[in-house]
């Protein structure tokens, strides 16, 4: 069928040629002698044509949907970074949830089934793979009646156990209701809302939820215990290289520097984000150069974004290179805490 | 008939940085003097041009656009091939001996096709199009003055190696827009000046339909880069243009990169909503003064800046300007360039 093609294809559309191999003998499917068969010196685009025509060959339609899906899940999970996540808080716990389901893959699959047959048609496949003590669920709904695959109607699930956010990639606006609600059940929680948090990096996301929902009213946590989701690297100790005939004029300024920023942003790496968007709606505040200040002026709206590998730690890099002044205005230092990125800043209302 | 034109020296003109760049985008205006450039304002258009100072004996000639508002709708129409497409802008030294009577220009083609097919035999494009022509032809609508010359489109068509019909592969303007002066001197009567060559296709394509300029008309063609101060002017000038028309505007966006130092972040994109950006211009320059000022075009920038600096206490003023948006067109350091 072509069904298994269409899958396998999108699966390893996003994975490396090299680590083809090593995934298919992972997934465990596919018998040795089958393996040792596949040519993988060929395309990536051959070895998956001949993969699905052995996958047909055994004539097991239904088992071999959901090992292939498996396959899809497993692809993902090795390659996260491939997909945009949007991490979502779970809101309201109900009574009478048991956490340790959420643990147990078999048992967590059976949950979300069935709250998919629920809502959803019952031709949706869930899948369900527990790697580095977080839950991976692929869910794939059928979009009205059209039987053939489409990348766009699959939908993948991150939760770490315990933890009040999930991460969800890409899927369509029109489910979402259901979706959350379906998802929502299964989580033991009545309602879901959007943290306006996303990107690629799924632990740093998770970090930066963490951080926000696990704010205590002591403040912000800057040196955090050992959690699953980052490693927590000490930066790099900055080396003062001292040449005998070099003099720097303004050391104090820069260790002073340096101390500040240390205090500000802590000694760990920052969580990666790859971009941080505000939306600006304040005074004009540009006045200091024009002589007939502008009355007319009052309200500017202007979007500024950051972007690039790791923002946060591109603005605590900012300020060491004295592109930018101290002290940073807390809009930037507390993005680590606040749990978002996508802001909106207002002139506060005098009323 | 070869446009007989003057320019100066050509050890000088060769070394010339020349932005002279047609937009065919509805703005134009003329500047001739040193430090600040004066802008003048025509009632129903607005027009830009920029002259630059002579430095050391450079001189960097105008752009001009024209605004086709009024005028007739023949004109719009033809100009609508140059915009929603995203070109790359070269700027060429004056051709040799080149001439764009309808037979020359079609042995032009008959070569050019020729070199085609011959850098496909060595493999260098990829694309399977064996049937590659080119084709040189005038075009109308371009050409605004008496000092233009004629504006010549040249188009690659071929076959892609997927595809059954001819699709058009590469299209070039060679083209001046109401050009100030014949920079061309007595001497030079074989040359023809074009300032600027629009480009939009393969680079592949695109080299070879450089190499084979430089070849034949033994001319310089490199990739015309835009400094930040020629963004800003670009802002400046354009960032109200259509504001009083009742388009809907799309709001003007300055792309800043971060110097390589600063780890973690690219770039910075700093987007402001026309209107509001109009109205900070307006405040700085009156818009009865038919010139725009080089005073008044720092103060534009740095009240923008200054107004980012107080929201995010980061200095925009030490990170270079990239790329360059507004309503009318996006611009990108990197030669690129999109008019809508």
């Amino acid at each position: 069928m072509a069904h298994y093609a269409d899958v396998l294809r999108s699966a390893v559309s996003k994975c490396k040629a090299a680590d083809l191999e090593s995934l298919l003998r992972q997934w465990g499917y596919l018998t040795v002698n089958e393996l040792n068969q596949l040519d993988f010196s060929k395309s990536k685009a051959c070895v998956v044509r001949e993969v699905a025509k052995l996958c047909e060959e055994k004539n097991r339609k239904k088992e071999t949907l959901e090992r292939v899906n498996d396959f899809d899940l497993m692809c993902t999970v090795k390659y996260p970074t491939k997909r945009r996540w949007s991490m979502y808080k779970l809101i309201d716990k109900k009574a009478g949830t048991k956490e340790n389901q959420m643990s147990d893959p078999v048992k967590f699959r059976k949950k979300l089934h069935k709250q998919i047959d629920l809502y959803f048609d019952s031709t949706a496949s869930v899948s369900v793979t527990l790697q580095d003590g977080a839950l991976f669920c692929r869910i794939y709904i059928q979009a009205g009646t059209n039987p053939k695959f489409m990348n766009s109607n699959t939908i993948y699930v991150i939760h770490y156990p315990h933890c009040q956010s999930i991460a969800i990639s890409a899927f369509k606006v029109s489910i979402q209701n259901f979706l959350f609600q379906c998802l929502s059940n299964t989580f033991g929680y009545h309602t879901m809302g959007n943290m306006m948090l996303s990107g690629l990096h799924y632990k740093s996301l998770f970090q930066l939820a963490f951080n926000k929902i696990g704010e205590t009213s002591c403040g912000r946590l800057k040196e955090v215990q050992n959690l699953p989701f980052m490693s927590r690297r000490k930066r790099k100790a900055e080396e003062m290289e001292r040449e005998p005939n070099m003099r720097s004029e303004d050391e104090a300024m820069k260790r002073k520097r340096s101390l500040s920023l240390e205090d500000a942003f802590g000694s760990y790496e920052q969580p990666v984000l790859e971009s941080l968007q505000f939306k600006v709606d304040v005074k004009f505040k540009g006045n200091k150069n024009l002589q007939n200040v502008p009355d007319k002026v009052e309200q500017f709206r202007c979007c500024v974004k950051f972007e690039g590998p790791s923002v946060l730690e591109g603005i605590r890099n900012l300020a060491k290179c004295g592109l930018a002044n101290e002290p940073l205005p807390k809009h930037l230092l507390r993005v680590n805490s606040l749990g978002m990125n996508k802001f909106v800043l207002k002139n506060k209302d005098k009323s | 008939m070869t446009t007989r034109q003057k320019c100066p020296t050509p050890k000088n003109f060769c070394s010339t940085p020349l932005t002279a760049n047609p937009l065919k985008s509805r703005l134009s205006q003329k500047s001739t003097a040193k430090r600040f450039t004066p802008y003048g304002k025509t009632p129903q258009s607005r027009r830009i041009a920029k002259a630059f100072p002579s430095t050391q004996g450079r001189r960097k000639v105008v752009r001009t656009k024209s605004k086709g508002l009024s005028n007739s709708n023949t004109e719009s129409e033809e100009l609508k091939g140059f915009t929603n497409k995203t070109w790359k802008v070269f700027k060429l030294s004056p051709l040799y001996k080149f001439s764009s009577s309808p037979r020359d220009l079609k042995r032009y083609g008959q070569l050019l096709s020729s070199s085609v097919a011959m850098a496909n035999q060595k493999g260098i494009i990829e694309e399977n199009n064996a049937s590659g022509k080119a084709f040189f032809c005038v075009q109308q609508g371009v050409k605004k003055s008496q000092n233009d010359p004629d504006a010549i489109q040249i188009l690659i068509k071929g076959r892609k190696h997927a595809g059954t019909t001819d699709t058009v592969l590469l299209t070039a303007t060679l083209c001046g827009v109401e050009m100030e002066e014949n920079l061309l001197s007595h001497d030079m009567e074989n040359f023809t000046y074009y300032p600027v060559l629009l480009v939009k296709a393969t680079v592949v394509l695109a080299d070879v339909l450089i190499t084979w300029l430089q070849r034949h008309f033994d001319c310089k063609v490199s990739p015309l880069v835009f400094p930040p101060v020629d963004l800003v002017w670009m802002i400046a000038m354009w960032s109200g243009a259509l504001a009083d028309t009742g388009h809907k505007n799309k709001p003007v966006e300055l792309i800043y990169l971060v110097p390589s130092e600063c780890e973690g972040i690219k770039k910075v994109t700093y987007t402001i909503q026309a209107e509001d950006c109009l109205k900070v211009w307006n405040s700085i320059h009156d818009s009865k003064a038919e010139m725009f000022t080089e005073e008044e075009m720092t103060t534009f920038i740095s009240c923008l800046e200054e107004h980012f600096y107080c929201l995010f206490r980061i200095k925009l003023d030490a990170m270079q300007l990239s790329c360059v948006g507004t309503s009318l067109c996006y611009i990108g350091r990197d030669s690129l360039l999109k008019m809508t």
